[in-house]
């Protein structure tokens, strides 16, 4: 039996789907997670540790398990894509305008000046592991965001499974970064693909189905604001111009062993832009990605549609025959 | 957060990391390669009191290849392992397999 549940935290819809378990204890893993996830590395409270970390200018401090984790997650994330993620992007992105809580962005009437930042590298970043400690050279600012709502779904889903009973399983979706944990459902997961990750799951469209793992989308079309020179800026920053990506992708969604890997591939395909299906192959990573025109290439295995392409309406399939005495 | 003097593992490497996003490199040994590293790049943490207290354990076991250079910077030696959820460590070393399917998705996926 599936239960789920709906609400907002850390900037973004939390969707929680529950199979054979315990719903609110389930729900109540995932907020102490967030909590916890927003206390760490959040970018827009001033009290997080990685705003600290940010305004410590060039010293060298230790930081929590949580924002050691996530940092050793980016750099990882850097290294991997070639720096096509990069978590030194943070002034690059705050001056770009993404310099509050998107809701806060989205809502003001006013376009934003438009200015350029380099991006430093993540070279810069002097990390020890074993003590916690880092040191962010003192004109450079971190952002998490490539990887760290992957790896805070990741987290939510194993807490959540882990209070959900056993023989649980356990979907959690941060704003369309999809992990899961636990014993799938009967044809597994199903997840729609969609430009924005607040249309109703039941809507028309391509839905797989995975039975364990993850699976993010990023996209430049949700997250965009004016600039005053009349530019539509995005969140995606690229770290090799320090401005918004110019890409020929819409969306890139990507399935992988955790949300923190998907998280960095599909905002690194993004980034890569006509490199990506390189990239994905070599990576040997699912990969769907919509192009401007609205045109689909399917990499890595992912599958056709289901049917002819069409969008398909839902349909009760026709009762069997009565079982014999 | 202590303030301590500097003396920190550096990760290796030269200034400009984005010279790698290219493909230069045999498809299939760079795929293999890559697996491999995203075989190693799980969670698994079940409670975060957990992670706080198992140093990473998992996180030694990534790519310590020769020419991985930032990973050699945060390698430890710590070899506990958090107790994993069932779906991520004990899996076999591919990325999940998608399939399309009829019906209503569970959750959407987009941008958000």
């Amino acid at each position: 039996m599936l239960a789920t549940a709906d609400w907002r935290a850390i900037g973004t819809g939390v969707r929680l789907v529950v199979h054979d378990g315990d719903l609110a204890a389930a729900r109540a893993a995932v907020e102490r997670v967030l909590d916890q996830v927003d206390r760490a590395y959040s970018r827009f409270r001033p009290d997080s540790g990685l705003v600290a970390l940010n305004a410590a200018r060039g010293r060298q401090v230790r930081v929590s398990p949580l924002l050691a984790r996530a940092i050793a997650g980016s750099l990882e994330a850097a290294r991997r894509t070639g720096g096509a993620v990069d978590p030194t992007v943070g002034r690059a992105l705050r001056i770009t305008g993404y310099d509050a809580d998107f809701d806060l962005i989205a809502g003001t009437s006013r376009p934003l000046e438009l200015h350029l930042a380099p991006v430093p590298g993540w070279s810069v970043i002097a990390f020890d592991p074993g003590a916690r400690t880092v040191r962010v050279p003192s004109d450079v600012e971190l952002d998490l965001g490539s990887t760290g709502k992957g790896l805070a779904s990741d987290l939510c889903a194993a807490a959540a499974l882990e209070d959900a009973g056993p023989g649980a399983g356990v979907l959690v979706s941060l704003g369309g970064d999809v992990a899961t944990a636990g014993v799938a459902p009967e044809g597994g997961w199903r997840i729609l693909m969609a430009e924005d990750s607040r249309v109703d799951a039941d809507g028309p469209g391509e839905v797989v189905a995975i039975q364990h793992g993850a699976l993010a989308t990023s996209s430049t079309t949700v997250r965009r604001w004016a600039t005053s020179e009349g530019v539509t800026a995005h969140h995606i920053v690229d770290p090799r111009t320090g401005l918004p990506a110019n890409t020929p992708w819409r969306t890139a969604t990507v399935v992988a062993e955790t949300c923190e890997a998907a998280n960095a591939a599909s905002t690194a395909a993004i980034v890569l832009g006509r490199d990506a299906p390189a990239w994905l192959a070599s990576a040997g990573l699912p990969a769907r990605l919509v192009a401007q025109d609205g045109s689909v290439v399917r990499l890595g295995g992912w599958p056709e549609p289901a049917g002819d392409g069409a969008p398909q309406a839902w349909v009760e399939p026709e009762p069997g025959p009565e079982p014999l005495e | 957060m202590e303030s301590l003097t500097p003396l920190v593992t550096k990760p290796k490497g030269s200034v400009g990391e984005h010279l790698g996003m290219n493909t230069n490199t045999t498809a299939r040994e760079a795929r293999t390669r890559n697996l491999a590293r995203l075989r190693k790049l799980t969670i698994g943490t079940a409670a975060l009191s957990v992670a706080a207290t198992s140093d990473f354990g998992w996180l030694a076991a990534m790519a310590t290849a020769p020419e991985s250079t930032a990973t050699t910077a945060y390698t430890t030696t710590n070899t506990s392992t958090p107790t994993t959820s069932s779906s991520a460590t004990s899996r076999a070393a591919t990325a999940p397999t998608a399939t399309s399917i009829f019906g209503p998705g569970y959750v959407s996926s987009g941008g958000s």
